[in-house]
């Protein structure tokens, strides 16, 4: 008897839980791509920016829809992770509706795991800058890297670059490591790679640094006549390990070079550190579950 | 299959895992030993007659207890240990050890007070030097008592190392996040960092599973 009445107890606080559950998971997607069900604002994952949180910054969009210059009916609800896996186990477990990334993470995303598709928040066409950051006292170093990097610019070398270790890198595949050219007497350059951006920045199967960043690397390196030291650490610590001198350089990934002026500028840098000039820029892209 | 391959075989990816795997353990290891040692001073001092040591001994578990050991390690590494020159594998093995200590000392303290303190008294009453009552008496109980909730020290303290990636080092998890970037397939790669962690965990249960067991066989025999 008592067998039974348990059993009944269980039975109704399963179907309540469901029925709860139903309820507050509302019943399918609505028609306007960028609300969820019942009108709220669709939920997004970004990675974390440093001097701004996640109301302030879908406040700033928010705003920005207000003056016309972002698409008004783009309201989101924002959610920040520490890191690309993070933010893409998120997506997985439908914690958020659509992650923010690059387009040349989202190919090379895309071509490695058929789950997710790009949005078409590609058409606002809103664009970060990939720069270094230096510690602010170091200027003599941030001049050469800005010396280094314009003239790599000038010269071409990063478009090849670019070319090379981004555009040509076929689905599926991965760029190769570059060798960090050494040479005694130089001084030592100590920069932190986080391998959390594929294919700007990732750690290869043999646990090599390797990608874009690697490569623009070496390149400043000889440029500056100095050797590079990879240090690899958890994004989370890069502002930590470039204030505690663990590190001479970090790479950062977002200086706001968007026209719509959605983001104040410098918004993501982190106090006592300066930025470089950008070295590429890339478009800012939403990926959703396919459904 | 294929994926799974893919994911932790192929190119040396199974390699890297098990350096990944190695450091772990190294760290856990290391740290194990300094914050047992460590710990047993800390709880001498803190069940010792100087009102002093018993007061900083209280301090220090309390702070370092209520502190989350990335918070440690971190304040160690990038900011009093900073410019020591220490690498970040000793930092690393400084801070946990810290954290072990505080634990271990609490442990002991408890697995001491749950003894029975009257047998104490008999065997200073029968003639026993107070080391002898110690090693005796007091600590085989003590160790019988302290077992299960140190073995559980011992699996958080592998657990806690996964932190060591904030302080540029490369551990399983740092190993199993740069998997998980660069295949873009996080759910199956902490699928299976989860199980090395596991098995790691059970090898520690085993060994103490292990060590009762010759220990009752020893009795019965």
């Amino acid at each position: 008897m008592n067998m039974k009445l348990n059993m009944k107890k269980i039975v109704s606080l399963l179907l309540g839980c469901a029925l709860a559950g139903t309820m507050l998971a509302g019943c399918g997607p609505t028609d306007d791509p960028h609300k969820s069900s019942g009108g709220k604002p669709l939920k997004l994952g970004m990675l974390t920016n440093m001097n701004i949180s996640e109301q302030q910054q879908a406040e700033l969009m928010k705003e920005a829809g207000k003056r016309g210059s972002f698409p008004v009916n783009m309201v989101y609800d924002i959610t920040y992770y520490d890191n690309l896996n993070s933010m893409q186990m998120g997506l997985e477990s439908k914690s958020i509706d659509e992650m923010s990334t690059y387009q040349c993470v989202s190919d090379y995303l895309l071509a490695r795991n058929d789950k997710f598709a790009q949005t078409d928040f590609k058409q606002v066409k809103l664009e970060d800058g990939f720069c270094c950051a230096v510690r602010e006292e170091d200027k003599e170093l941030l001049e050469e890297m800005n010396k280094a990097i314009s003239a790599m610019k000038d010269d071409g070398t990063l478009d090849k670059l670019v070319q090379e270790y981004i555009k040509d890198v076929k689905a599926g595949e991965e760029p190769h490591a570059v060798e960090l050219e050494k040479a005694e007497g130089r001084r030592i350059l100590k920069v932190a790679v986080t391998g959390d951006l594929p294919p700007i920045d990732l750690v290869l199967a043999d646990g090599k640094p390797a990608g874009f960043n690697t490569a623009v690397l070496s390149e400043v390196g000889k440029r500056l006549q100095r050797n590079i030291e990879i240090v690899q650490v958890d994004s989370g610590a890069r502002a930590a390990a470039l204030s505690g001198k663990t590190v001479d350089v970090i790479f950062w990934a977002v200086i706001p070079e968007d026209k719509f002026n959605v983001r104040p500028k410098d918004f993501d840098l982190p106090k006592g550190a300066a930025t470089t000039v950008p070295y590429y820029k890339d478009e800012i892209v939403h990926l959703a579950v396919k459904k | 299959m294929e994926k799974l391959y893919q994911i932790f075989i192929a190119n040396d990816a199974w390699i890297t895992i098990c350096k990944g795997i190695g450091v772990t353990v190294e760290i856990s290891l290391v740290s194990l030993l300094a914050g047992t040692l460590l710990g047993a001073l800390i709880c001498f001092f803190r069940m010792g007659k100087s009102r002093l040591l018993r007061l900083l001994a209280t301090g220090y578990i309390a702070l370092v207890r209520g502190c989350p050991v990335l918070m440690l390690l971190m304040l160690l590494f990038y900011g009093v240990l900073a410019q020591s020159g220490l690498s970040s594998v000793v930092v690393a093995i400084m801070a946990f050890s810290f954290h072990t200590a505080a634990h271990v000392a609490e442990l002991l303290r408890s697995a001491i007070q749950a003894t029975d303190y009257g047998q104490v008294e008999a065997a200073r009453t029968l003639g026993f030097s107070r080391v002898q009552t110690f090693r005796l008496v007091t600590l085989p109980q003590m160790v019988q008592i302290a077992r299960p909730v140190y073995q559980s020290t011992i699996v958080n303290l592998i657990q806690w190392t996964s932190v060591v990636g904030y302080v540029t080092i490369t551990d399983l998890t740092r190993v199993i996040y740069n998997t998980a970037s660069r295949t873009m397939q996080p759910m199956i790669t902490m699928l299976g960092g989860m199980a090395i962690y596991i098995v790691m965990s059970y090898c520690v249960y085993g060994v103490f599973a292990w060590l009762e067991w010759r220990e009752r066989r020893e009795v019965e025999e």
